[in-house]
């Protein structure tokens, strides 16, 4: 399979490549780890005039530290996310989860970037996103502006990133100490999208539940925030009751599509399963 | 479309071309330069039958655009063998039984090769998960399993030697 003809461009700098998209308009599609685009390409699901491959744009790769903040460049890989020793230390839930992300060869291509701007309710960073309280820097030709994750996704393949813009970096507020996480992940085999996930991020003092997200994927248009399942839970000790409601209320809000992976209610049986099980891994990291 | 210049090293010889962009560098190697040993598979990066280098990582080439690799330093299974003496990871797929029909040979060559610069030294767990981007339909693994492992003695016996 080869992909439709195009026009390539490889600008080498942010600035660069939103003239490009400003000019050349809904004809072009910016080219990152290209393993969501090159096969929709072959297979005729896309057919852009222009690629703008931002591969060489130093400015986007790289994991660094602001103040409370780590920063990560849109064009680091899932390998470099897994290898990081910054983002194994601050945010171990984006390493850890990346790892369950399809498999090697394509960890050392894909992108956190290209992973959320593609607004594709399989791919696992939108929820992670959302559970670590991430937001996104878009830049355009009239400059930048911050969406947080929870605004960003609109539906499949639907997100606030405007044509022109370019998703620059992923800012998310490091782990507070004795934080808890884990991603749960429910997939056939290495490479598919999950059947259901769940990210969940916890902070408890004692028994107290003080702070919670729960977030899933694949059960829905977009990556869902499960915000019944967090107050069924906040202030609460986490035990089988409370972990049976905020998994009742994450099953409550699911909307699957049907597919190979499993029917309607197979699908949300699992993600209830998945909140279950990424409650009790979240705590038992918690200190 | 205008094609695009590009320079590429492969397998330590460089090579100047004029592509299409939309070229893929598995068709690339196997149709302008006649590398025929990434195998085109699935054609949607699953199976890693197309698994080749790319400055110092595996990548699958049929999912890497041939323009993209300007600059770039390329390993495929051709430059594994040193003036027809087979590499380490070679002789370890021949030895243990590594393989049967072959087509998935080339990419769990090159893949294995770059997992054991990475990990010289991986336990079984390592190999299954280093090598999970390569699908084989017919050995079952075990054997490709035991090769990878004998690679890894091979080659930290010949570099103790060489120290």
């Amino acid at each position: 399979m080869i992909p439709p003809r195009f026009e390539y461009h490889a600008p080498t700098s942010v600035g660069e490549a939103i003239q490009l998209l400003n000019d050349l308009g809904d004809s072009a599609k910016l080219l990152a780890g290209g393993h969501s685009l090159l096969p929709m390409m072959k297979l005729r699901f896309a057919a852009p005039e222009h690629l703008i491959d931002i591969n060489r744009i130093p400015e986007l790769r790289g994991v660094r530290e602001d103040g409370g903040n780590v920063v990560i460049g849109a064009m680091t890989t899932e390998t470099e996310v897994i290898n990081s020793p910054l983002i194994q230390a601050k945010l171990p839930l984006l390493s850890e989860a990346a790892k369950l992300i399809a498999d090697p060869q394509v960890r050392n291509r894909g992108t956190i970037g290209g992973d959320i701007a593609h607004g594709d309710p399989g791919n696992d960073h939108p929820a992670l996103a959302m559970a670590i309280d991430a937001s996104f820097v878009l830049q355009g030709p009239g400059g930048q502006r911050t969406v947080a994750a929870d605004a960003f996704f609109f539906g499949t393949y639907m997100t606030a990133l405007a044509e022109n813009e370019v998703l620059c970096e992923i800012h998310a507020p490091a782990f507070a100490s004795g934080t808890g996480w884990a991603y749960e992940k429910l997939k056939r085999k290495t490479g598919d999208w999950a059947t259901a996930a769940c990210a969940v991020v916890m902070r408890k003092s004692g028994d107290k539940i003080t702070h919670i997200r729960v977030t899933l994927t694949n059960v829905g248009p977009t990556a869902l925030r499960a915000h019944d399942a967090e107050a069924a839970l906040l202030n609460n000790a986490l035990d089988e009751s409370s972990i049976s409601a905020a998994a009742n209320a994450a099953a409550a809000i699911c909307d699957p599509a049907e597919d190979l992976r499993g029917d309607i209610e197979y699908k949300t049986a699992m993600a209830a399963q998945m909140v279950r099980r990424a409650l009790k891994a979240a705590a038992a990291r918690c200190a | 479309m205008s094609k695009k210049l590009i320079s590429v090293t492969i397998n330590g010889r460089t090579h100047e071309s004029a592509v299409e962009p939309r070229t893929l560098l598995v068709h690339y190697l196997r149709e302008e330069l006649n590398l025929t040993g990434a195998h085109i598979g699935c054609e949607t990066s699953h199976c890693g039958a197309c698994t080749v280098d790319v400055d110092g990582q595996s990548i699958k080439s049929c999912t890497h655009l041939a323009v993209q690799c300007d600059g770039s330093d390329v390993l495929t299974v051709e430059g594994l063998a040193n003036k027809g003496v087979l590499h380490a990871v070679q002789e370890a797929f021949y030895e243990e039984h590594g393989l049967q029909c072959g087509f998935c040979t080339p990419g769990m060559l090159v893949r294995s090769y770059r997992l054991l610069q990475e990990n010289p030294n991986p336990t079984e767990d390592e190999i299954r998960i280093g090598i999970s981007g390569n699908l084989c339909r017919c050995t079952g693994y075990q054997n490709i399993i035991k090769a990878v492992q004998s690679a890894a003695r091979k080659l930290q016996e010949s570099s103790t030697t060489a120290a």
